[in-house]
């Protein structure tokens, strides 16, 4: 879209004349490539080869161009996922191991087995007391 | 004031033209004809390697614009609304992805390729030469890029306000007021060599 600014015209509207000079100076400073007529076919030839060769691309092909940058985002998926997996696996046997007593030990130390069994079993389930409310 | 939006100008008529012609020709190419799309290279490769060589200053990396900037055109052609011209489309894809390319190939020395047009004053000995352009490209790179591009684009390249507006997507005016901007500019820079204009 034309982008309209209110710019005040320098030569009231009309058309600046060409400056020679400058663009002689201009023209050394940043060149002027010099193509012929077989550069442009040439040029023209590549662009259309280049859009056949999208066209033609298969779909494994288009995958092959995300490679750069999913091969790196896939590995940094897969260690963070090694990592979550290694710490959930981790917690949950160490909160085995460390939330259950060892009703042999309770025993040996002198508690009754119903005692032993109860602790055993609370920790296990997670409830104080299993037998509580239950009628005898 | 010549004025390419001008409804009754033989330039809108010519505009409206080319709408039409490339508006038929991307339907064929998004119905199938994908060879059709070779009408667009043909039309537009100049303008393109124009615009992509002032922005890069080098002629492969040009050449490489164009064509990178063609295949973005097809790939995004079903975006692209056939109501609207396709040069400037196209052109605003050639300055976006070359200011890409010119960032990312900054260590590459571009040395102008200035062997098919040497117009420099002759008055000028090839040291004062070597002066005046160094003071110029330094003072190029003070302009912004809209300047630089208006004002090698109309001094260089010849192209009138209403073409250059035309691939900028600016009105003339504003296309004027950027060529005077960037012509004090580097007419201050090179003030020792402008004297005998003053």
């Amino acid at each position: 879209m034309t982008r309209m600014f209110n710019f005040p015209e320098p030569d009231g509207g009309a058309e600046p004349a060409r400056d020679e000079r400058l663009g002689a100076l201009l023209r050394d400073a940043v060149g002027v490539p010099a193509m012929t007529d077989g550069d442009w076919s040439a040029l023209a030839d590549r662009v259309s080869a280049a859009v056949r060769g999208r066209r033609a691309m298969p779909w494994w092909g288009h995958v092959g161009r995300w490679e750069l940058r999913a091969i790196p985002l896939a590995l940094a998926a897969a260690l963070v996922g090694a990592f979550a997996l290694w710490s959930a696996t981790g917690a949950a046997v160490s909160d085995t191991s460390s939330a259950s007593p060892d009703p042999v030990a309770a025993m040996v130390s002198g508690a009754s087995s119903a005692d032993a069994a109860r602790s055993y079993a609370g920790a296990v389930t997670g409830s104080s007391d299993l037998v509580s409310g239950v009628p005898e | 004031m010549s004025d390419a939006g001008s409804p009754a100008s033989p330039v809108a008529d010519d505009r409206r033209a080319a709408i039409a012609r490339d508006a038929a020709v991307i339907r064929r190419v998004r119905a199938g004809d994908a060879a059709a799309f070779d009408v667009l290279v043909a039309a537009y490769m100049r303008p393109a390697f124009q615009m992509a060589y002032r922005v890069v200053g080098h002629r492969e990396d040009a050449e490489d614009l164009v064509q990178e900037s063609f295949l973005a055109a097809y790939q995004y052609l079903d975006s692209f609304d056939v109501e609207r011209p396709f040069g400037p489309w196209l052109n605003r894809i050639v300055l976006n992805r070359g200011a890409n390319l010119r960032r990312a190939r900054t260590r590459r020395q571009t040395e102008p390729e200035t062997e098919a047009v040497s117009t420099a004053p002759s008055a000028l000995d090839e040291s004062a030469r070597t002066e005046a352009r160094e003071l110029l490209t330094r003072a190029l790179a003070t302009l912004s890029e809209r300047q630089r591009m208006v004002v090698t684009l109309f001094d260089v390249d010849g192209l009138t306000s209403t073409e250059i507006g035309e691939r900028l997507e600016l009105a003339p005016g504003t296309v004027r007021w950027h060529l005077h901007e960037a012509r004090r500019v580097l007419r201050g820079a090179l003030s020792s060599y402008f004297e005998g204009d003053r």
